[in-house]
């Protein structure tokens, strides 16, 4: 591993998002640390993995400590780690299904973005972009779960943006709008036929391009843009 | 395991370093009675978080394993009205060491 390399931390690379985000950085000279439940599916010599389920406080803390050891800085910090399933209108959606989207989406964001910040707090900067989704201002039917975990994650940064910037830590969000990946494909045609009507660019957003919001966010020539959120292919 | 003692020495290392990095504005020498949160403290929010971090971190070291602190399990650490002292921040850590 490249130890002159920034680091970046990236949760949930095992599929989808995160991992196309770690692949994408990986070839952009930065050091990734990832994790997920499961074992890595990313081989790079500059790519480090952590089975972490990252909804367990413990764990969270435990990783994040091997990190401290293993990497000595977080530059940039981005929470990826998401769920996406079909879910019902509000009436009928289980407390279950309700508790699942709250401890992916935002008791995870939530665990990782502590233990990383404490990491970053030590160095005096950093970034954080977390990525939420344009669902949360869209209020689309049958999404309350889903819509309103991820509308928790922004409000979360901009919380965190406020308490972080003194000591020079940036958070940022990023909602992608619709990006195929296997979760996306396992909700159906019809359903990314209807979330494409709703965007007002009306194709799937690419990794390449949620990557380069997160470039910017990352960039040092942006320490004065912290609480942001951009929504992709979204007027809002 | 750790003595109240020891305890006091690494939150008056923690807080050096904290002096060294620019984050406390004047050297505190650390007795059981100097405030760490709260009304008097030298450290502002932020401040104490960077402390936190960094004496759990000194703490896992002394110690050879992983060791997390939790306010809420200090003993009369009252979230309402935030309030501690060296004394009763050492005499956690010297709980944490035996657990």
């Amino acid at each position: 591993m490249d130890q002159q390399l920034p680091v970046m931390v990236i949760t949930g690379t095992s599929k989808g998002i995160g991992k196309g985000l770690a692949e994408h950085f990986l070839e952009h000279g930065y050091r990734v640390a990832g994790c997920s439940r499961g074992p890595s599916t990313i081989e790079h010599a500059n790519y480090l993995h952590g089975q972490v389920d990252v909804t367990d406080e413990k764990q969270v803390q435990g990783w994040t400590r091997q990190l401290r050891t293993q990497m000595e800085q977080v530059d940039v910090l981005v929470c990826s780690v998401g769920l996406v399933k079909s879910a019902l209108f509000m009436a009928v959606t289980s407390g279950a299904v309700f508790e699942e989207f709250l401890k992916t989406n935002i008791a995870a964001t939530f665990y990782v973005c502590r233990e990383i910040s404490k990491l970053m707090l030590m160095k005096r900067k950093g970034r954080i972009v977390n990525v939420a989704s344009i669902m949360a201002a869209i209020h689309e039917p049958g999404t309350s779960a889903y819509s309103s975990t991820k509308a928790a994650v922004i409000e979360l940064t901009r919380v965190m943006a406020r308490e972080l910037a003194p000591q020079g830590i940036t958070c940022n969000v990023v909602s992608p709008c619709m990006v195929e990946t296997e979760a996306s494909r396992s909700l159906g045609e019809e359903w990314q036929k209807r979330m494409l009507e709703m965007q007002a660019i009306k194709r799937p957003a690419t990794i390449a391009e949620i990557a380069n919001v997160i470039s910017f966010f990352a960039h040092p020539d942006s320490g004065c843009i912290t609480g942001q959120v951009v929504n992709m292919a979204l007027v809002a | 395991m750790i003595t109240t003692e020891r305890s006091i020495e690494l939150i008056q290392n923690s807080l050096d370093n904290l002096l060294e990095s620019g984050m406390l504005p004047e050297k505190v020498a650390v007795s059981l009675d100097t405030v760490l949160l709260g009304v008097g403290a030298k450290l502002d929010s932020l401040g104490f978080v960077t402390f936190v971090t960094d004496l759990e971190e000194r703490l896992t070291r002394e110690l050879g394993r992983d060791v997390f602190f939790v306010l809420d399990d200090v003993q009369d650490f009252n979230i309402t009205n935030p309030f501690l002292s060296a004394s009763v921040f050492a005499n956690y850590m010297v709980k944490l060491s035996q657990s």
